[in-house]
């Protein structure tokens, strides 16, 4: 069995992770239980390029949030498909530590909370990404006005690795 | 009762084979009611399923096996009269093999009890069977009619599938009554019918609902239209691993091929668990996602197993290429081109994996996420 070819190992986020985790508006999390059950999710998230960190928002009350309660690491997976040649498909599996940065309530905002800088940029970012979607969709801007009864918590993942691959058969897998 | 039996047996009013006879017969009924006890709390522990036409079916199932009106006991007097008529009035009375030509009143009623609780057994045993036949039968046909998210819980119909094995038990009982009447051509003759009885049902009624469908319509379509799969894994340290994959639905089972050196394969050897998302995005409504997660436990086919299931092999490879026709040509005109490791051929590049599962989820809507402004 030879290993993929162009397999390499490298420091430095090659600049087509970074336009990948930008571009997706999807992202499968992937966590797994006490029993070692994995548990798989779509979520919506940004990715930090200067501090290398993915946030996303959770409801507390979900699976993934308790699943991270009794195992720290997640995998995330962010993949764009060419839906007729398979050699075109890209995609990159990050694999990291998650965190429960903090919780929300929906009277929070920044001028009654104060939120640690990089928070504050990730929601920046998150209203920016998903706020496209807005003109476009009008059933998303009402939702995201819908103010949720219960609490929500700002999730980072830290990622410590992270493989990339493109359809023609490349690898590239970057250590931190 | 086998001692009162034995004291009567000994006190040498009676053959030595009545005291055999009648310990078996006891040994008979005791495996019978056992098996009736082990069986009844799983009917009643069967929750409705989410289908009316199912929750039906289940309920009136229940309500038969366990109604007040006692129709096994119906059959079990059936049973008893047809015995007692051709023990007792055919010409040569063959009850007169165990009570001796002379009929005492004490023995006679012993006989006769045991005679009525063996044939009770073999109602309840035979009542029980049929029950299950008719309603797997009902089951199924309802099943076939299913609306949007109705449908019978896996773990109900996997139960229902024990109680059909379970009642093979049955048979069990069959086995201490072979002796006792093997000198009689005519009861072992209605021994035998009805050890096939039970047997053609219960395994019929197992066949049955074991093509009943495990997910309702909705998740159904998911599961045939769906074109990716995101693929849960976890190691045995509980590092998760989530990647994407093609796969095929067959009606039962999802299967999928994959790489035979990703990290997928390497963790699914470790621990076999599984948590695979099949999602459907609407290009005009961004939260419209529909998404099924299935998990449950793997099974990597061997070479051995591939060989056993050929026919089944050569359904699922037209399946991928009737589902991913571009994808597999481009694998056929491109593959040599690929690494090794990235081609599609069976076993030297990629091993068959079916999910098997055992709980899913099912989301209509993605919820919109809250960020405060």
């Amino acid at each position: 069995m030879s290993p993929p070819e162009k397999q390499t190992a490298i420091k430095k986020i090659p600049e087509e992770i970074i336009k990948l985790l930008k571009g997706s508006y999807f992202a499968y999390l992937c966590t797994a239980d006490e029993e070692n059950m994995p548990h798989v999710t779509p979520i919506f998230f940004v990715y930090d390029e200067l501090l290398n960190m993915n946030y996303f928002v959770s409801s507390l009350k979900s699976r993934k949030i308790s699943n991270m309660r009794v195992n720290r690491r997640v995998s995330v997976t962010v993949d764009a498909r060419d839906p007729v040649d398979p050699f075109n498909n890209v995609g990159v599996v990050t694999q990291g530590e998650a965190r429960l940065e903090f919780e929300i309530t929906p009277d929070d905002s920044p001028s009654n909370m104060i939120f640690p800088q990089p928070a504050l940029s990730a929601f920046q970012m998150l209203k920016k990404k998903y706020d496209v979607l807005r003109q476009t969709e009008p059933s998303f801007s009402s939702s995201m006005s819908l103010i949720r009864r219960f609490s929500e918590v700002l999730v980072s993942v830290k990622p410590m690795r992270m493989i990339y691959w493109q359809g023609g058969g490349r690898f590239r897998r970057v250590q931190f | 009762m086998e001692a009162v039996g034995l004291a009567i047996a000994f006190s040498g009013s009676l053959p030595i084979k009545s005291a055999i006879d009648g310990s078996l017969m006891i040994l008979a009924v005791v495996i019978w009611s056992q098996v009736a006890v082990y069986i009844g709390p799983h009917i009643r522990s069967l929750r409705n399923p989410s289908s009316l036409r199912e929750m039906r079916i289940i309920e009136q199932y229940k309500q038969v096996l366990f109604s007040r009106r006692r129709f096994e006991a119906l059959l079990g007097l059936l049973i008893f009269s047809l015995l007692l008529y051709y023990l007792v009035f055919t010409h040569d009375m063959p009850i007169s093999r165990w009570l001796g030509s002379r009929l005492e009143i004490v023995p006679t009623v012993l006989v006769l009890v045991l005679l009525w609780d063996v044939a009770y057994r073999i109602g309840l045993g035979l009542w029980a069977s049929l029950m299950s036949l008719r309603r797997s039968l009902k089951l199924r046909e309802a099943s076939m009619a299913r609306f949007r998210l109705g449908y019978t819980p896996y773990r109900e119909l996997h139960t229902l599938k024990r109680l059909d094995l379970t009642s093979m038990a049955f048979l069990l009982g069959v086995v201490p009554i072979v002796p006792v009447c093997v000198e009689d051509g005519v009861l072992l003759y209605a021994t035998a019918t009805y050890a096939l009885l039970v047997f053609v049902t219960s395994l019929s009624s197992w066949i049955i609902v074991d093509s009943v469908p495990i997910y309702p319509v909705e998740v159904l379509w998911l599961l045939n239209e769906g074109l990716y799969a995101y693929m849960g894994t976890a190691s045995k340290d509980g590092q998760p691993h989530v990647s994407p994959v093609i796969f095929v639905f067959d009606g039962k089972a999802v299967y999928a091929l994959i790489s035979k050196v990703s990290a997928k394969l390497k963790n699914l050897r470790e621990n076999d668990r599984i948590a695979l998302l099949i999602d459907v995005r609407d290009p005009a409504d961004f939260l419209n996602n529909r998404a099924i997660l299935v998990k449950g436990r793997v099974k990597i086919f061997s070479l051995i197993d591939a060989v056993a299931s050929l026919p089944r092999l050569i359904k699922l490879r037209e399946m991928f290429h009737r589902k991913y026709p571009q994808y597999m040509r481009h694998y056929a005109e491109k593959g040599h081109k690929l690494p090794l490791a990235w081609r599609t051929t069976l076993f030297i590049s990629r091993l068959l994996i079916r999910i098997d599962a055992e709980e899913f989820q099912y989301w209509r809507r993605v919820s919109a996420i809250y960020v405060p402004t």
